[in-house]
């Protein structure tokens, strides 16, 4: 395969073809309006469909309606349209649905703007909808990896049956950068529980629903969610670590936030600062084990936390160093990118040098 | 003779780029230059978000507020018109990508039969696109923008690069794939793009097997903190 040169989203679009992605269902939003379009163009030459609802409440039911059936199927949006699809999200994880949601973010609250932000990490990782789960969130920060990631969204999704967020920003939907999209044939799984169809004999009825009247039905289909979550902590928490064998300053970010912190961390570097970066790729499951055991090491002085929000991931940040060593934060909210020497003067400051 | 040049091409082909160094260029040679910032696809990595920097090299800068600050909204500024009438020298128009963006261009043909005026409508293509990778795409993609814009086109820039992992192999590969085009379009390949780095890299290694003149391009639309 060679490498193209394509704009985060349509690697997006093309890596989920890629890996038997049959049906995508949308409504245009910016900034994520390259997702649709180019599915419109060429999902029909993989004998896939592109179905463009009437908004997003639609879109994500059509979701439902074919994840029901065991097929790989794709939405996406951005800010107001994943509120929009929040409803369905949630019947989807009490029907165990497998599907994937991009969510390229746009800054809010409300109708907002269209530029980067981060500020739907609340959002994506406490549930977002009603009711007691998590979803699998996946945060990359280069376009190969978006690719890569949204490629692994369909497997978590099979794997756990549940929907899955690949959580992004506008500058990583925009971003146009070199990447190698990979082929690949999904497993097959077991999908008896699928409605696709019965002929009365050859196995029980399939039945899909999220009617959990009994207390005990619920609670049944919340265990299941929960022995889930504690297989995801163990099998499917993804993370990078970038130069902190010897760090004693380490900053956590993800995504856009991420990559802008390696720029600070060479910088850092070259003026002989040991820091180095926590990168989580799942934002749930949080990587809380591996960012308690660094907060442990005896280098490390600092922890800064650097997001595109008013500080959202910082909490879990908190939850997981338990006070070992002090946690500051760089939380540039309204759809302002922080910048390498600010990331470099807040902890500078921190060291009692500014 | 007052000139206007027309940057049209496929999406994400490098238009913006090709577009602001050209205009850049003209406005440090003296000649009384406007960019024109035709794009309704792109909300970002536009050449209005050099506006300053395009300022200081002479170069006025046409745009819709709309398409960047708010809603992305494809709206074209009602000043574009007036290049075709005031003492411009030369003008820059930098147009959305494919068939979609090129329709916003299309609304002004008939200013473009002026005979008083230089007319260069110039194709950009990079290879390593995914929908301008080979010669039967690149051909109905001309197609379809010279349907949209209502123009005919001049001839090709070869602008074949991987961002940051660009070289001048890339270029010599568009440069054939674009050759097969030429060929079966009738329109020559009238310059091969690229940064300095592979620009020495194309001299030193490929001089005279590329097609057209070299075009120094200087990246812009890099990452903010870059």
């Amino acid at each position: 395969m060679e490498r193209l040169l394509m704009k985060g989203n349509e690697a997006i679009a093309e890596a989920a073809i890629k890996c038997g992605c049959k049906l995508y269902f949308g409504y245009p939003i910016t900034p994520q309006n390259e997702i649709p379009e180019y599915m419109s163009s060429h999902l029909p030459e993989s004998e896939g469909v592109f179905v463009q609802a009437e908004s997003e409440v639609a879109a994500s039911n059509m979701l439902l309606g074919a994840g029901a059936t065991g097929t790989r199927a794709m939405t996406s949006s951005s800010g107001p349209g994943i509120s929009l699809m929040q409803e369905a999200i949630s019947y989807m994880v009490a029907e165990r649905i497998p599907s994937v949601i991009v969510n390229i973010d746009r800054g809010g609250p409300g109708l907002g703007n269209l530029s980067p932000t981060q500020a739907d990490y609340f959002q994506s990782t406490r549930g977002g909808g009603h009711g007691d789960y998590y979803i699998y969130t996946l945060a990359p920060y280069s376009v190969q990896e978006a690719s890569d990631l949204v490629q692994h969204a369909f497997d978590i999704a099979e794997k756990y049956r549940t929907p899955v967020i690949v959580l992004g920003d506008a500058l990583l939907g925009q971003m146009m950068e070199p990447v190698e999209i990979k082929t690949i044939i999904p497993k097959s799984y077991d999908i008896s529980w699928a409605a696709r169809g019965w002929d009365r004999k050859s196995r029980p009825r399939a039945t899909v629903t999220s009617r959990l009247h009994e207390p005990k039905d619920l609670k049944r289909i919340i265990d299941i969610l929960k022995e889930g979550y504690a297989r995801m902590r163990k099998e499917d928490v993804l993370w990078q670590e970038q130069k902190l064998t010897d760090a004693e300053y380490v900053i956590v970010a993800f995504g856009t936030a991420a990559r802008i912190s390696e720029t600070a961390i060479e910088t850092l570097r070259e003026r002989g600062i040991k820091a180095g970066l926590f990168r989580p790729i799942t934002l749930f499951p949080f990587p809380e084990e591996e960012i308690k055991s660094i907060a442990k090491r005896k280098a490390v002085k600092k922890i800064l936390v650097v997001e595109m929000n008013d500080g959202q991931m910082i909490y879990d940040v908190k939850l997981a160093v338990e006070g070992l060593k002090p946690v500051d934060s760089l939380a540039k909210y309204g759809t302002f990118l922080p910048e390498p020497k600010e990331i470099i003067q807040r902890l500078v400051a921190n060291m009692g040098e500014s | 003779m007052k000139t206007i040049t027309v940057f049209i091409g496929g999406f994400g082909s490098g238009k913006t780029e090709c577009a602001i160094n050209f205009a850049m260029e003209k406005g440090k040679e003296g000649f009384k230059t406007i960019l024109i910032d035709l794009d309704i696809v792109n909300p970002m990595f536009r050449s209005s978000i050099h506006e300053s920097m395009l300022k200081n090299s002479n170069v006025e800068l046409i745009t819709s507020e709309s398409m960047h600050t708010c809603e992305g909204l494809p709206i074209v500024s009602a000043d574009v018109t007036k290049v075709f009438f005031d003492d411009t020298d030369w003008s820059v128009f930098d147009v959305g990508g494919d068939e979609i963006g090129s329709t916003a261009l299309g609304q002004y043909h008939h200013y473009f039969v002026d005979t008083t005026k230089l007319i260069q409508i110039w194709f950009v293509i990079n290879t390593r696109r995914p929908s301008t990778t080979n010669v039967k795409d690149i051909c109905a993609l001309v197609d379809r923008v010279q349907n949209a814009s209502r123009l005919k086109i001049d001839g090709f820039i070869n602008n074949t690069n991987l961002s940051y992992e660009s070289n001048a192999e890339l270029l010599m590969e568009g440069n054939a794939v674009l050759k097969e085009v030429s060929t079966k379009i009738g329109k020559p390949i009238l310059f091969t793009a690229a940064v300095k780095k592979v620009s020495k890299e194309l001299s030193n290694k490929y001089s005279g097997a590329y097609e057209g003149e070299l075009m120094m391009i200087e990246r812009r639309m890099v990452l903010p903190w870059s």
